[in-house]
């Protein structure tokens, strides 16, 4: 009853083959979710979620505020526990988190804070190459406070792939940053992504964010899931594209027909 | 260089108007005595060895209190800080007991240990005790749950994320408490040694005031308030080291 409206199947499609070259998603977590409820006293947020996610994917999870798509992503990260229902999502160490705001140690420089976690000699190491795979090569040695909003969730995004995930978990990490900054982020994003091979999941309010990235959008609606889009635009995505507006108006005219639970 | 001379003209002018005072006889030695004379006392003081004596004796004192009594409630004040049991079990009693003066302790740390080196290290102790507990305390308790939650799911184990997250997260808190408790270590200080001792700035002082020595009594007084000076420039010193990321201390990026 809360899957309104399934134009696709919620089976992963293929990625299409002439859209992108062939990368590797052999480093991607399968993810699925069956039966999912979680409740928080009296108010159901999640109700009888299945979810399934193919390796590599790029999923984006979109929705009004309040909808639950940050507390889905919780369930997923294993940060909270659901109320009922079965969350398949590997181990602890397979999956990493980013969060709305980038949680960097304030005490700790930059590097350090990439390295967060991370055991062995070469911990220092591997924390620079990741520093740079994000374009902050220099700045390993400055502490949080001097960076701009930007660069600490570069920071972020940094010491969450350090851990090679297999997985990676984004809540509105981008929901603070301004329209420019934000651009940058996509580029980057969907960069380490291809070259990476985890599978994504990304929360956002953004409807063109979640265009421009996933290669499925979810509209989570009443517990649910109220429509699963799959895009098979080409990537790297240009907003002009042909077909990006008409599927952009298409989820937003979802999410605004919906009429919120009272 | 004017701006740093600034703040040094009004003392300046204080001590001119005084020593002019004195010298025409409009201030009589038995209550003020010139600042020339305090100069000279403290120089003569200085060249016995009896100044560095009786301040080695006071600081050697203030700083076993605070060691002791700084210890314990750091020690205590990160144990309930960690764990509710022991919060459950200590926090309401210590915070009973917090609101006792530690100066009202006087006639029973007298009856209980004298009037010697023990009651003073006990005074001074009780008093600096609550100021380092309370801020580790709620150091600790308000380190930020967000980067905790997000040390956990990154995999740090207990004993890192204490090391890592907690205890830094509590530092700054931690050396307001020390700063309080170093102020409050001089004025429990000067109490206990003016009640009795044979030796010490109090000793001095006090010893003083017997033989009508207002110019030693004067150098007795500085010395606290240099003393307290010090451990204030010590205290920043220490936070300016140990916290490098913190806004309010550094602002230089390496």
């Amino acid at each position: 009853m809360w899957l309104t409206e399934i134009d696709t199947p919620v089976q992963p499609s293929e990625p299409a083959p002439e859209a992108t070259p062939a990368r590797d998603a052999s480093n991607g977590l399968a993810l699925r979710l069956r039966g999912l409820d979680k409740s928080f006293g009296t108010r159901h947020v999640l109700q009888g979620l299945d979810l399934d996610v193919a390796p590599g994917e790029f999923v984006a999870l979109v929705g009004r505020s309040g909808c639950g798509k940050s507390t889905l992503l919780r369930l997923i990260a294993g940060l909270d526990a659901p109320s009922a229902g079965v969350v398949e999502a590997g181990a602890a160490d397979e999956r990493r988190l980013m969060f709305q705001d980038a949680r960097l140690l304030p005490w700790k420089r930059v590097v350090d804070n990439v390295a967060l976690g991370l055991a062995g000699r070469d911990a220092r190491d591997r924390a620079m190459e990741a520093l740079s795979q994000v374009g902050l090569a220099g700045r390993g040695s400055d502490w949080p406070a001097t960076l701009s909003g930007g660069q600490r969730q570069r920071v972020a995004l940094a010491r969450a792939l350090v851990h090679r995930p297999r997985l990676l978990l984004l809540d509105e990490p981008l929901g603070a940053l301004d329209a420019l900054t934000r651009l940058e982020m996509h580029r980057l994003i969907e960069q380490l992504w291809r070259s990476h091979g985890f599978t994504a999941l990304l929360v956002t309010h953004d409807v063109t964010e979640a265009v421009a990235l996933a290669d499925r959008v979810l509209l989570i609606d009443r517990g649910g899931i109220a429509l699963d889009a799959s895009v098979a635009l080409p990537r790297p995505r240009s907003r002009t594209a042909p077909g990006f507006a008409a599927l952009q108006d298409r989820v937003l005219r979802h999410i605004i027909s919906e009429p919120p639970m009272a | 260089m004017l701006r740093r001379l600034t703040p040094w003209l009004l003392p300046a002018a204080i001590l001119v108007a005084w020593e002019i005072a004195s010298r025409s006889g409009l201030l009589s030695a038995r209550i003020l005595p010139e600042p020339a004379a305090v100069l000279a006392a403290f120089w003569k003081l200085l060249l016995s060895g009896e100044l560095a004596h009786h301040v080695g004796v006071s600081a050697a004192r203030a700083f076993s209190a605070l060691a002791i009594g700084g210890g314990l409630g750091l020690l205590l004040g990160l144990l309930t800080g960690t764990w509710r049991h022991a919060e459950a079990l200590l926090d309401t009693t210590l915070q009973m007991l917090r609101n006792i003066p530690a100066l009202a302790l006087i006639p029973l740390v007298i009856l209980w240990f004298g009037i010697d080196e023990a009651a003073k290290l006990v005074l001074v102790a009780v008093g600096v005790f609550f100021p380092v507990y309370l801020n580790t305390f709620h150091g600790i308790r308000n380190v930020d749950r967000d980067l905790i939650e997000m040390a956990r799911s990154y995999g740090l184990s207990s004993w890192q994320l204490y090391r890592q997250v907690i205890l830094p997260g509590a530092l700054p808190s931690i050396l307001v408490g020390l700063r309080f408790s170093l102020g409050l270590m001089w004025v429990l200080l000067i109490v206990a040694e003016t009640l009795s001792a044979q030796a010490g700035i109090g000793y001095l002082t006090m010893n003083a005031r017997e033989f009508l020595q207002t110019d030693i009594v004067l150098v007795g007084i500085l010395l606290y308030a240099l003393l307290g000076k010090l451990a204030d420039v010590v205290a920043r010193a220490l936070e300016k080291a140990w916290l490098p990321w913190h806004r309010g201390y550094a602002l230089q990026g390496n």
